[in-house]
């Protein structure tokens, strides 16, 4: 295979399977800012992984553990005004993953609705001459609407509790977005808990393309997430760890429409006892705006 | 500490095309209302300002790919297409921009009338729809009544958030033809 068809069959397998990385933004940040404006969003998320670490050193996988997960995302939002807005998020699951029983590699899977989460943004704007900005509170809650029945369920049966900080700084040809956010995670069925988790999220994008009378165009961006999360336990052992992933996002946009397609690489990875890796992550969504 | 070096870079780099763009002199065609608008710099983050203002009844809809709003994300101006036989509702417009997220910073408007002086005041009728204007400045000196006249001036939003129905719109010329 050439390497220009090899680029090309890359780049398309890539827009095809690329996380919205604002996790607690449906749709986007960007919008809909307006008064009594709606969106939705789905969106499909892929990550796998056969790595296996042992805090922060890849080890041998000689039994073949590995684990993947494939979730559907339908987002929604509305706002009320600029300042408020209210955003909820449903996920559909299939995970499957190969785990160790009793010194047995076994392969357990599950799929179903997850478990739902409902956000709050609380925005403060300003417009400036050429830029515009904001700064945003949100307190978010995680509901335990996924089944818990099976090895490997969609749901963790847990109440959890999340507040963000972020901030957006955008001009014509640059888009910059911070998020600091932190999940209080509660007591699941069937022995789950899954340690709180901190994340940071930086965003920064350029916007190479715009067609003022079609209102098309192009955003690239470059995402660096961070993530904490502490010592838990899942129904095949310890969770939690700390990682730091990067990758590409580009985003096309034609009127109120925007799809957005992103990668993501697990630079650094530290886990508790020994995990498989999270795994790299490739997102890809349709939103509408009206 | 590489990765904030080359986002200062990006940033500054970035602002410098704005400063470039936003200096773009405006030329003022019949039958349009320009609005500077703060914060325009993405269109699908003003979807809903253009959706607000693309149901006023007083644009000309053939304009601008079909809806009569131009959103220039450079500039950071909205142009309106105007049908030249209807009033144009400034107020409505404020509306529209101030509940999709923006602030509108000043208006300009090019309008084509014939002059009268009511009560020491200089009034602007616009011959097919009857808006009226009051027009001032110090370019007025000198216009005689019922002259046919194009002028091209600006209108403050604040003088567009106190006004009543009925009440003609000020505004402020910076230059006359005809």
């Amino acid at each position: 295979m050439s390497y220009q068809r090899y680029f090309f069959y890359s780049f398309g397998l890539f827009v095809m399977l690329a996380k919205s990385v604002l996790a607690h933004q449906p749709v986007m940040d960007m919008a809909p800012r307006w008064q009594d404006g709606y969106g939705f969003q789905i969106r499909q998320e892929y990550r796998s992984s056969d790595e296996l670490f042992s805090g922060d050193s890849n080890v041998d996988n000689p039994l073949g553990l590995d684990k993947s997960v494939s979730t559907i995302w339908l987002e929604g939002i509305y706002t009320f005004k600029r300042e408020v807005r209210l955003s909820f998020k449903i996920p559909y699951v299939d995970k499957k993953r190969t785990v160790l029983r009793n010194g047995t590699p076994i392969q357990e899977s599950g799929s179903g609705l997850g478990d739902i989460i409902i956000g709050m943004p609380l925005k403060s704007y300003t417009n400036q001459e050429s830029s515009t900005s904001n700064i945003a509170f949100t307190p978010s809650i995680r509901l335990p609407t996924g089944s818990t029945n099976g090895n490997y369920s969609p749901g963790d049966g847990s109440i959890d509790v999340g507040a963000s900080f972020s901030a957006s700084f955008e001009k014509a040809n640059l888009y910059q977005y911070y998020d600091l956010f932190y999940w209080k995670n509660g007591e699941g069925d069937n022995g789950i808990k899954q340690g709180d988790e901190i994340g940071f999220d930086v965003n920064v994008g350029w916007h190479p393309y715009h067609d003022n009378l079609t209102n098309e165009g192009v955003f690239l961006m470059w995402d660096v997430s961070a993530r904490v999360e502490e010592r838990g336990q899942d129904t095949a052992g310890i969770t939690g760890g700390k990682r730091l992933s990067t990758g590409p996002v580009i985003v096309y946009y034609q009127g109120g429409m925007m799809i957005r397609a992103e990668y993501k690489y697990p630079l650094y990875e530290d886990v508790y006892d020994t995990q498989l890796s999270f795994g790299q992550e490739f997102n890809i969504g349709i939103g509408f705006v009206f | 500490m590489k990765f904030l070096s080359s986002l200062f870079i990006v940033t500054i780099f970035s602002a410098g095309l704005s400063h470039a763009a936003e200096t773009a002199p405006l030329e003022l065609k019949d039958n349009q209302a320009v609005i500077q608008v703060k914060g325009v710099v993405c269109s699908f983050c003003a979807y809903g300002t253009e959706k607000n203002l693309s149901k006023l009844s007083f644009l000309d809809k053939s304009q601008y790919g079909g809806d009569g709003v131009l959103l220039d994300i450079n500039t950071h101006r909205i142009t309106l297409a105007l049908d030249n036989s209807k009033t144009v509702d400034y107020p409505a417009i404020n509306n529209a921009i101030i509940k999709g997220g923006y602030d509108p910073v000043v208006y300009f408007a090019r309008v084509h009338g014939s002059v009268s002086r009511v009560n020491g005041k200089t009034l602007l009728t616009c011959p097919k729809s009857g808006q009226v204007y009051e027009i001032k400045g110090e370019n007025l000196v000198g216009l005689s009544q019922s002259s046919a006249v194009y002028v091209e001036g600006e209108i403050t939003v604040e003088s567009v958030t106190t006004l009543t129905e009925g009440q003609p719109v000020t505004l402020v010329v910076s230059h006359i033809e005809g």
